[in-house]
């Protein structure tokens, strides 16, 4: 159990435990009602902006397994998330199969790339490996866009709805709990929501293992993990390839959910957004990468909001001219600020405030 | 043979253009260990400021230059002393997010300021040609090169011969010995953050020259300095110049020779610069120029 | 070691998050004479006030929010109704486009005022799905084709057929002798979009020409390199298609190159930014603009040039995309008039039925006049506005019609 004064545990399941106290378990209780109750109050747009996110949390805890917990920066998430969405275009509509199949072509083929641009990573160190991950960005984006084989020379190609035996999964069948007539996003939620979760405990779970640790080590102290024995080259090919699977999934996701895929929805700045993603919410931490992905993704919708809500005749009037750049400064201040006050992200400012009150009235 | 000449002249203009905006990059790395992804947007705050002195206000072209080149300077040690003095001894990644955020921000104040319509390149800069070997380079071209060549000489001889810069390359060396020694690193480091901006005021005026117009779209060449420093090695300022060349030349005889020629891929000189640099990665891990570093476990 | 102050931070951080909630829900303007009354509808906008394209997406919008407040203030609402219009911009990337969209469709929205080519190929099945009328300001033939993109509608010439007027034009000039022309293209969908229909237009038509097509990339600090490609097939023509920035270079590179080519451009490169930004090498260019600059004397923008008295400015130094944007509000705007005259204001309180009905309205649209260019007509086979164009050239600075030349294909 973890006391005031230190940990005390007397078997190795009781140390490897997830949940140890019972403020632990209250706080997950919490989190379980507040994610099955919000989309009965949520309004659609907020609906949709969580959905949003929650496909962002699965790439964003696949980008922290190879940059948190690995130490190896990669700026290709934009490109792996294009693989995903473009082979799922294809398979679902090109070749008719169906939509879970096309989903698992898409981590399938993402991961295999990503292996591919992780053999680098055996030579090459810091920002010269990150380099070369946005050399992979842009050559991945680019066949993306030129390959005839791939666009069919269209600017952009559907996505066939993924159905369950003929019916389109968001059309609820009548009587189901009175839950007809809600909308797609409603449907879509828990498919998010079952996955997103899949990953969290997924990744969580991968660093309980030896091949977790063995990530850790490879971040730390590389040289000496060749040493005792850790396959440090095969390792970070291996991080790179699950990294860019959980990356390609999310695409897949977020191509069957809006059903149509452009190139624009995966450019470099899309990989800087999923960085953001994961300093802000910490590096190293699952939880961290959770929270980061709910911030950013939030952040500008909520900038948007209020910015639409300031109207000449306001207090703020003299803003209305120009709310468009003064969006973009905030987002950005907001940004540099938080790191100012917290470089090492939102999970460790939730660790401080847990243990500022596990601790009070002593200070450490 | 007369294609070839407008391409090299042209590849070495353009090299020229991206060595001088790699520039700034390197010192601030060489100086503090940072890399810097707001370098783009410090060419973009250049090329405006050279843009307000001297076509708004209509100042003489020396002037505009001096003052532009001042407030570039002053604005880098604030930046500095604000954002980046605090964040000193963090996580490497904390700190490129800094300046992500940076980048955001300078790019949102420079739309807040000048809008977003694009603007007629300063005039001071001839756009006339002149006749060599057989075609037509445009001056412009000319002044890119002899800028590049005089600011790539005035930054060796200051890093070679003069006080502060040994300071600065003491301090990229080892910052604790360099503190050792009684160089003062925080000085160090806002005298590198002031000459990375003032020398992106050079390349932003070059870049508005040759993309012949000031708009917002110029930051965009901050990416394609990443390839541009990682060939040269990062260490190295010679090594920098020659990996611009490098990529100029590269973009443009592929632009030349391959675009459209193979069925299906066009513009091909968008993803070359990155297919060499990866390449040339995987013979030489630490660019052309740069050192390898013995590490310690 | 100094770190910056904690508090500080915090303070300014929550700052930064919290302002803009108390400054919300402003005053409306004070009602006068041709203020709408009635119960509102809702539209969306959706605009590129920054990022790429926002060059010409800045005024275009302008032009569309200036159209709104008119009808609002003095041009008696839409029937009398007075216009809700939300509007942002989404930078040109599609995540907030799509955001956007959910938020008007959420809002109650009936229709959606986009922009560019990422969001309105991003948007167009789902403004299909959801009965939402979508006008924008991308001319790309799969928008206007209304088996791709039922709810979608295009007020000019799609670059295909612009594409093709401007093969006409060339092979009428030389007479049908053997030519060779260049078509150089922004790399991206919006560049590529005419380039297949225009290799089979020639082929079609058996037209005597050499063509071969160069891509500008976006990273190019300029030309010469595919320029010097081009020189080898010695065009006489050069078609361009590309936004003003990317024109302006390639003119000053034809210009310092010494070639001579006659260069025409569709309608997103014939326009005055070009002029503005290359300066004497963009003197005498031809190309299609359906848009050009007004005068101030045209009858049918008498109402912009009022209102823009009020606020001090002149009608004639407004740029053509702000004439696009007007002439694009108000087309779109007689449709929605039109259909709840047509059919009594109860429908359109819901979108599943004043979707359909704003379509049809809007496909009935016949011979709209805009004051600078071509009339509108939508057909239900044809979401494009115009299948003629006018020649449009740069002179001295400005965009104006040669002689009411209109181009067919």
């Amino acid at each position: 159990m973890a006391a005031a004064t230190g940990v005390y545990r007397t078997t190795y399941q009781a140390d490897m435990t997830l949940r140890r106290t019972k403020a632990e378990y209250v706080r997950l209780a919490l989190i379980v009602i507040a994610l099955a109750g919000a989309p009965f109050y949520l309004s659609n747009s907020w609906l949709f902006v969580l959905n949003v996110a929650g496909i962002s949390v699965i790439a964003a805890v696949g980008l922290n397994i190879v940059t948190g917990y690995t130490g190896l920066i990669s700026l290709a998430t934009g490109g792996f998330l294009a693989i995903g969405g473009y082979t799922t275009a294809i398979v679902t509509t090109r070749a008719g199969l169906p939509t879970p199949l096309a989903w698992v072509a898409a981590t399938v083929l993402a991961a295999a790339v990503g292996a591919v641009f992780g053999l680098p990573a055996g030579r090459l160190k810091g920002i010269y490996l990150a380099i070369t991950t946005l050399a992979a960005q842009y050559i991945i984006v680019y066949l993306v866009r030129s390959w005839k084989a791939v666009t069919g020379g269209l600017d952009s190609l559907l996505v066939t709805p993924p159905k369950v035996g003929g019916t389109l999964i968001t059309q609820i069948p009548e009587k189901w709990f009175g839950l007809e007539g809600k909308s797609e996003h409603f449907a879509w939620y828990w498919v998010i929501l079952f996955f997103a979760t899949l990953a969290v405990l997924g990744t969580v779970n991968l660093f309980r293992t030896g091949l977790g640790r063995a990530l850790i080590a490879i971040r730390d102290q590389d040289i000496a993990a060749e040493v005792i024995g850790v396959r440090v080259a095969r390792y970070k090919v291996l991080a790179f390839a699950i990294s860019a699977g959980m990356a390609g999934f999310a695409g897949a996701l977020q191509a069957s959910y809006r059903s149509i895929v452009t190139f624009e929805r995966y450019t470099i700045d899309v990989s800087i957004v999923y960085v953001t993603m994961i300093i802000i919410g910490g590096l190293g931490s699952v939880s961290g990468s959770v929270y980061g992905a709910l911030f950013i993704t939030w952040l500008p919708e909520y900038i948007r909001h209020v910015g639409s809500g300031i109207r000449s005749g306001s207090a703020f009037g003299f803003i209305t001219e120009q709310v468009v750049p003064i969006q973009n400064a905030a987002f950005a201040l907001v940004l540099i600020l938080f790191l100012l006050v917290e470089p090492r992200g939102m999970a460790r400012l939730w660790q401080r405030a847990k243990d500022y009150f596990r601790l009070w009235p002593f200070r450490y | 043979m007369q294609t070839f000449v407008t391409l090299t002249m042209n590849g070495l203009a353009d090299g020229a253009i991206l060595a001088i905006a790699a520039l700034g990059f390197v010192v601030v790395y060489k100086a503090t260990g940072i890399i810097n992804f707001a370098q783009g947007e410090f060419l973009l705050i250049g090329a405006y400021l050279i843009h307000q002195f001297r076509t708004v206000w209509g100042w003489p072209w020396s002037v505009a230059i001096v003052v532009a080149v001042i407030v570039a300077a002053v604005m880098g040690m604030v930046i500095e002393r604000l954002i980046l003095r605090p964040l000193i001894g963090e996580n490497a990644i904390a700190v490129v997010m800094v300046t992500i955020g940076l980048s955001l921000a300078l790019l949102a104040i420079t739309l807040w300021v000048w809008g977003a319509s694009p603007f007629p390149p300063p005039d001071f800069i001839s756009k006339e040609t002149v006749e060599l070997l057989g075609t037509n380079v445009p001056i412009n071209r000319f002044v890119a090169i002899g800028v590049a060549v005089a600011v790539f000489t005035g930054f060796s001889f200051f890093f070679r011969k003069t006080k502060q810069g040994l300071a600065m390359r003491a301090v990229a060396d080892d910052q604790q010995a360099a503190m050792a020694q009684g160089i003062n690193v925080h000085r160090v480091f806002a005298l590198s953050w002031a000459l990375a901006a003032a020398s992106a005021v050079l390349g932003g005026m070059i870049l508005s020259q040759v993309n012949n117009a000031v708009q917002l779209e110029l930051s965009v060449t901050g990416i394609v300095v990443f390839p541009v420093v990682i060939l040269g090695g990062l260490e190295s300022i010679a090594g920098t110049a020659v990996g611009g060349v490098l990529i100029g030349l590269f973009n443009a005889y592929t632009g030349g020779y391959l675009n459209g020629r193979i069925e299906g891929f066009d513009g091909l000189q968008e993803v070359v610069p990155f297919v060499v640099l990866v390449l040339i990665l995987l013979i030489k891990p630490h660019g052309l120029f740069g050192q390898a570093r013995i590490e310690r476990v | 070691m100094h770190r910056f102050p904690r508090k500080l931070a915090v303070a300014l951080t929550g700052l930064a998050l919290v302002a803009g909630a108390c400054g919300g829900g402003g005053g409306d303007k004070s009602a006068s004479a041709g203020a709408a009354t009635k119960d509102p509808i809702t539209i969306g906008g959706i605009f590129a006030l920054s990022g790429p394209t926002s060059d010409a997406g800045a005024p275009y919008a302008d032009g569309v929010k200036a159209y709104v407040d008119y009808l609002n203030t003095q041009g008696g609402g839409v029937e009398g109704h007075k216009v809700n219009f939300p509007n942002q911009d989404y930078k040109y990337e599609v995540p907030l486009a799509e955001s956007a969209y959910q938020t008007y469709h959420d809002q109650g929205a009936v229709g959606i005022i986009g922009w560019g080519t990422a969001d309105s190929e991003a948007l167009r099945s789902r403004a299909a799905a959801d009965n939402m009328p979508f006008i924008g300001a991308s001319y790309a033939a799969p928008l206007a084709d209304p088996k791709q993109a039922p709810y979608t509608f295009v007020p000019g010439p799609t670059y295909s057929n612009q594409m093709r007027m401007l093969l006409k034009y060339i092979s009428e000039q030389e007479k049908g002798a053997q030519t060779e022309v260049a078509f150089f293209h922004n790399k991206s969908p919006f560049g590529e979009s005419p380039l297949a229909d225009g290799k089979a237009y020639i082929k079609d038509n058996g037209l005597k020409m050499g063509f071969q097509s160069y891509a500008m990339v976006s990273t190019a600090n300029d030309y010469v390199p595919e320029l010097t490609q081009a020189k080898a097939q010695s065009p006489k023509y050069i078609i361009v298609h590309s936004t003003a920035g990317p024109t302006s270079k390639l003119l000053q590179n034809i210009a310092s190159q010494g070639l001579k080519v006659k260069v025409l451009g569709l309608n997103y490169c014939a326009d005055e930014l070009t002029a503005k930004l290359a300066g004497p090498p963009a003197e005498g260019m031809l190309g299609i603009n359906p848009y050009v600059q007004a005068t101030g004397n045209e009858p049918e923008l008498a109402a912009a040039a009022k209102y823009l008295e009020a606020s001090g400015a002149k009608l004639a130094d407004k740029p053509s995309k702000w004439i696009q944007g007007w002439n694009t509000a108000r087309v779109y705007f007689t449709g929605i008039g039109n259909a709840i005259k047509a059919n009594g204001f109860d429908k359109f309180k819901d979108r599943a039925t004043a979707g359909p009905l704003i379509l049809k309205a809007l496909e009935e649209i016949k011979d709209f006049k805009t004051g600078v260019g071509p009339d509108v007509t939508f057909q239900s086979e044809n979401h494009s506005g115009m299948q003629a164009a006018p020649l449009v050239k740069l002179e001295n600075g400005r965009l104006v019609k040669v002689q009411d030349a209109l181009l067919t294909f």
